[in-house]
């Protein structure tokens, strides 16, 4: 499945946009944040291209979603201002699929604030694991945190890791008498400038620690789902065919951040 | 030996437990929407620090916890966590937490003592049924929540138009 995460920061005229997005890349699944548009000039737009999406709005988060497909095929599990747990069919099965939103560190130090927010959205998935046989879990959006940040690793919260094989053959870790699930994060391969662009975010800091390109936009899976990621294939989009996303820097333009491409399964 | 228990016959109170208050109120929602919704109650499996700090700080045992949703007959994997229940075997003070998008709405309107908020949720220590009967209605009718309600009846009038 193809799937494409996008914080398009409240940008008008961002359909235009989408619009080429869908097209040239044809995800199964479209997250949103920050999307303020029009979502149903946007599925009527790509209707006429021969191309059926469905638009699911945020129930209480301001998440939104386009799914190739019928919305029916989209379960509704949980909701919150920051997350929200669908779960969509995969293959034969289900996965259950959480798009993120964290709060911005930017403006306060809410490390822990964050930690606080992965935790109820992990005990949301748990619920809603616990009343079927699903257990392929992803977890896809903008974190503002990169991949390395105690939120994202510690036992305590996510304990998203990066390494496929070790999460594959632990599974999970007991840490203060509790069995914690790991997870696997591929966005930690990028980190640095071997890939181009180098980041997902810019942001000029004064800070003493600048740390100027940031990967807070990543796809996080559990074991169940860690076998299917198809690495190689993941990319953050800096152009759609003519479409320019970064200016002559290589910095997004259109939004403050770069769509994330990637793929999981056949 | 002659029965040492006395007056067992009055030993009824006028205070419920806060959970039949609930479910009550889940009964009343039931009702009002032709059976669309209604309100959950599961037994909460993990307290983070900031509840437990909480807990701690105004001496609270942790005896009853639930996690309070708002549910549909419509979308039956849907829950949306309206607010969690810590409480005692003797009811009150209890301390309920509740997410900062409808705390934010209610706190200037409400008597319960703010304790602390964290990234997503704030605390409050509810001392006696008529403040937890205020902070109930309160939650139940803030916009927030209707906002949900009206995104949920939405979303299962597309999801019946699509069938």
């Amino acid at each position: 499945m193809k799937y494409i995460f996008w914080n398009t920061n409240k940008k008008p005229g961002i359909n235009q946009y989408l619009e080429k997005l869908l097209a040239v890349y044809t995800p199964d699944f479209l997250g949103l944040a920050e999307y303020n548009a029009n979502g149903e000039a946007l599925t009527k737009a790509m209707a006429a291209e021969g191309l059926e999406y469905a638009y699911i709005p945020g129930i209480a988060s301001r998440l939104d979603i386009f799914y190739k497909g019928k919305a029916s095929k989209v379960v509704h599990c949980a909701d919150s201002r920051y997350y929200t747990v669908k779960k969509i069919p995969y293959g034969r099965s289900w996965q259950f699929i959480v798009v993120v939103h964290l709060p911005s560190k930017l403006y306060s130090d809410n490390a822990n604030g964050n930690a606080e927010i992965l935790r109820d959205l992990l005990e949301d998935v748990a619920q809603s694991r616990a009343g079927g046989a699903a257990n392929k879990v992803l977890l896809v959006g903008d974190f503002n945190m990169n991949p390395f940040e105690s939120p994202l690793v510690e036992a305590t919260s996510l304990q998203a890791i990066s390494s496929r094989a070790l999460v594959q053959r632990r599974q999970s870790r007991v840490f203060y008498g509790r069995n914690r699930e790991f997870y696997y994060n591929p966005m930690w391969n990028f980190l640095g400038d071997e890939k181009y662009p180098v980041g997902s975010y810019y942001y000029k800091s004064p800070d003493n620690a600048a740390m100027y390109w940031n990967t807070f936009d990543q796809f996080i899976v559990n074991g169940e789902l860690a076998e299917d990621v198809m690495v190689e294939r993941t990319k953050l989009i800096d152009h759609i065919d003519t479409l320019q996303l970064a200016n002559e820097n290589g910095e997004p333009v259109v939004s403050d951040h770069f769509p994330l491409y990637f793929e999981i399964g056949e | 030996m002659k029965n040492l228990w006395k007056d067992l016959d009055t030993l009824t109170s006028d205070i419920k437990n806060p959970l039949d208050l609930i479910k009550e109120q889940s009964g009343y929602l039931s009702e009002g929407t032709g059976g669309i919704f209604y309100i959950s109650d599961a037994t909460l499996g993990n307290m983070g620090s900031v509840t437990k700090r909480a807990l701690v700080d105004k001496g609270i045992k942790d005896r009853f916890t639930y996690k309070v949703s708002l549910c549909s007959e419509y979308m039956q994997e849907y829950s949306y966590n309206i607010f969690n229940l810590y409480y005692d075997i003797t009811f009150y003070p209890l301390i309920m937490n509740i997410p900062n998008t409808i705390s934010e709405e209610i706190q200037s309107r409400i008597s319960s003592e703010y304790i602390t908020s964290g990234a997503e949720r704030s605390y409050y220590m509810i001392r006696s049924q008529d403040e937890f009967e205020e902070i109930l209605s309160e939650i139940f009718n803030c916009e927030c929540l209707r906002t949900v309600m009206k995104n949920m009846r939405t979303i299962i009038g597309s999801i019946e138009q699509e069938e």
